[in-house]
């Protein structure tokens, strides 16, 4: 009873059905031994990390980070460069990558911190250009087209490697979620109805967008450097547009500002995705045009759709919000 | 010598893309992400008409081959405008993601079709011209002149006809314009179709030069993107005069440092832009 008392703000206002994911996955591997699933469901989770930590920074604030890629792949190709040629182990390289990320995050944050709309969007594309850019130019160090392969892996069998993104995926979710919900996340949802209005009642905003922004990028780092030690590979795929594209696609279909959305459009999608794998050859093409359909169909994404805001229960059951009768 | 040579070449080229991008984000409030794709698309089109439709034949059916894939990206352009972005057209997001969704679209289908290693489309005119002792490819000096005959033709339309007089209105002072009856939405489906047969009379006529590949609609993107903000979003003077600081810059970056540099350029002068003079040469002040 005590532990349930010391759990309840962790449960408290939860979505049910987020929890109900993260607990199918969880339950999954044990069920099922093949292991070509199991790596599917591990990738979904890692873009679940991708499309909820960049749903802190822009789902909140408005503000569209165009060059997620940045801190996933720049993180990635910092803790394969440690762990690969200064031996370091990954369980230091990975925090060491995603502190970077963050303070990264803190710089690019407060140079772009007086640009909005399109101008930020384009900025931060143009960060991870540079540094998609800077791969291909310092090949001795980073492999090139070829990337660094042969990483490290977190342990020899898949289903425990499975287990620790899995780990790392419900770690980012709660943190995030609880961040949300705090006083912190209401001032960010306040900065995105008028920046303005919020700055007049006191409040800096400057800070907490910067806030939000190293947080984003801290979280996209652990979700990088995991990403990279479970596929033991780096390559320039990791820095490319395509990714930053692709985080924005999975967290915009799941309904933007709600962090159970992405967590749901990022692990509905790359299941769709690697299920495509039977047509290999139109597989991005479907894929790709299944997301515009998405879009064009439910631009504020799938859980903000009007009938599930509408219900009560659905809402309950999909967002964690109780509805005052 | 050189430099002067192909940046001038390059500062037309980017000119070209440039100020259609400036154009219907200034008319319609679109930052259009796809802009590279029609440079694309009129690269691939006219190799389509001209492989497929016509059968590889005479320079005349190159040149009506090249024509055709501007007017359909043209229509494309209208047609995605119309179907795609109209509905939402106010949330700038949705306008972002999906433009930037189809560009990863069409490439994809361009690389399933052609493959990515891509495929070549012969030259308008052989040949090379050697001026004060630099050799330069006919195909690239095309692009001096025929910049230097549409731009001012640009200019006319939008001052001095009836139509282009209302798009004008409409990028100066929306409220205004529709106050004093120009429908914006005509004026900014005319907007969309001219600016992407403008990229992709670009990418027709850079086509023989360049490789055509399903990649090749990301930097042309992202040098418009680089040249709008350098001459201040809005401002189509601004952004010709900037398509030729980008284009000798880089030039004269690939000459003094490495050729490797060139397509940090232009990414680097975004960001010192943004970051130190967000207006640009010559836009008005950012709200």
């Amino acid at each position: 009873m005590n532990l349930l008392k010391r759990l309840a703000p962790f449960t408290q206002n939860q979505s049910p059905f987020g929890l109900l994911i993260l607990l199918a996955m969880a339950v999954y591997p044990p069920i099922s031994d093949n292991l070509f699933y199991i790596e599917i469901i591990k990738l979904a989770a890692i873009y679940a990390i991708f499309a909820m930590s960049w749903d802190i920074l822009t789902g909140y604030t408005h503000e569209v980070n165009f060059g997620f890629a940045f801190f996933i792949g720049g993180a990635g190709y910092l803790s394969g460069i440690l762990s690969s040629l200064l031996s370091v182990s990954l369980y230091l390289a990975i925090p060491i990558a995603a502190l970077a990320a963050g303070v990264s995050g803190i710089f690019i944050g407060y140079l772009t911190l007086r640009l909005k709309g399109p101008y930020f969007a384009m900025a931060t594309l143009a960060f991870a250009s540079i540094l998609y850019k800077l791969s291909f130019i310092f090949y001795e160090i980073t492999g090139g087209e070829e990337g660094i392969s042969g990483l490290d892996t977190f342990t020899d069998d898949p289903t425990k490697d499975f287990y620790v993104v899995w780990g790392a995926m419900v770690a980012i979710y709660f943190v995030l979620s609880l961040y949300a919900r705090s006083k912190h996340g209401i001032i960010l949802k306040a900065i995105r109805a008028d920046e303005d209005a919020t700055q007049s009642a006191g409040i800096n905003t400057a800070y907490y967008k910067i806030e939000a922004f190293a947080i984003s990028g801290f979280m996209a780092g652990i979700g990088g450097g995991v990403f990279t030690h479970s596929q033991m590979h780096i390559g320039p795929t990791m820095l490319s547009g395509y990714l930053s594209v692709i985080v924005v696609l999975l967290a915009m279909i799941g309904g933007m500002g709600t962090i159970v959305g992405p967590l749901l459009g990022a692990i509905c999608l790359s299941i769709v995705n690697e299920s495509l794998r039977i047509v290999e050859e139109y597989r991005i093409i479907i894929y790709t045009g299944l997301l515009i359909l998405f879009i064009y169909l439910a631009p504020d994404g799938l859980i903000n759709l009007k009938f599930i805001k509408g219900s009560r229960l659905l809402s309950f059951i999909f967002m964690g919000d109780r509805k005052p009768t | 010598m050189e430099i002067l040579i192909i940046g001038t070449v390059r500062g037309a080229l980017y000119s070209l893309i440039a100020v259609g991008f400036v154009l219907i984000f200034s008319v319609g409030g679109i930052l259009n992400l796809a802009h590279g794709t029609y440079y694309m698309l009129g690269a691939y089109l006219t190799y389509i008409f001209y492989t497929f439709v016509f059968g590889m034949g005479g320079i005349n059916l190159l040149l009506i081959s090249a024509i055709l894939s501007v007017l359909s990206v043209g229509i494309i352009a209208c047609l995605v405008y119309y179907i795609l972005l109209r509905p939402h057209i106010q949330s700038l997001l949705y306008v972002m993601v999906m433009t930037l969704a189809l560009a990863l679209f069409v490439g994809e289908v361009m690389s399933l079709l052609f493959g990515v290693s891509g495929t070549r489309v012969p030259s308008l005119i052989e040949g090379s011209m050697s001026i004060g002792g630099v050799k330069v490819i006919n195909q690239q000096l095309i692009l001096i002149p025929i910049t230097a005959l549409i731009l001012p033709a640009l200019w006319y339309f939008l001052k001095k006809t009836k139509m282009g007089q209302g798009v004008d209105a409409v990028a100066q002072q929306r409220t205004g314009a529709i106050l004093m009856g120009v429908s914006v939405e005509t004026a900014t489906l005319i907007t969309s179709g001219l600016s992407a047969s403008l990229a992709a009379l670009a990418g027709a006529l850079i086509a023989p030069v360049s490789s055509v590949v399903p990649e090749m609609w990301l930097f042309p993107l992202i040098k418009a993107f680089a040249i709008a903000i350098l001459g201040g979003i809005g401002s189509l003077a601004g952004s010709v005069i900037a398509s030729f600081v980008i284009g000798y810059a880089e030039i004269l970056g690939s000459f003094l440092i490495s050729e490797q540099l060139t397509e940090l350029v232009a990414l680097v002068v975004i960001i010192l832009v943004l970051v130190f003079k967000p207006s640009g040469i010559m836009g008005y002040k950012l709200r």
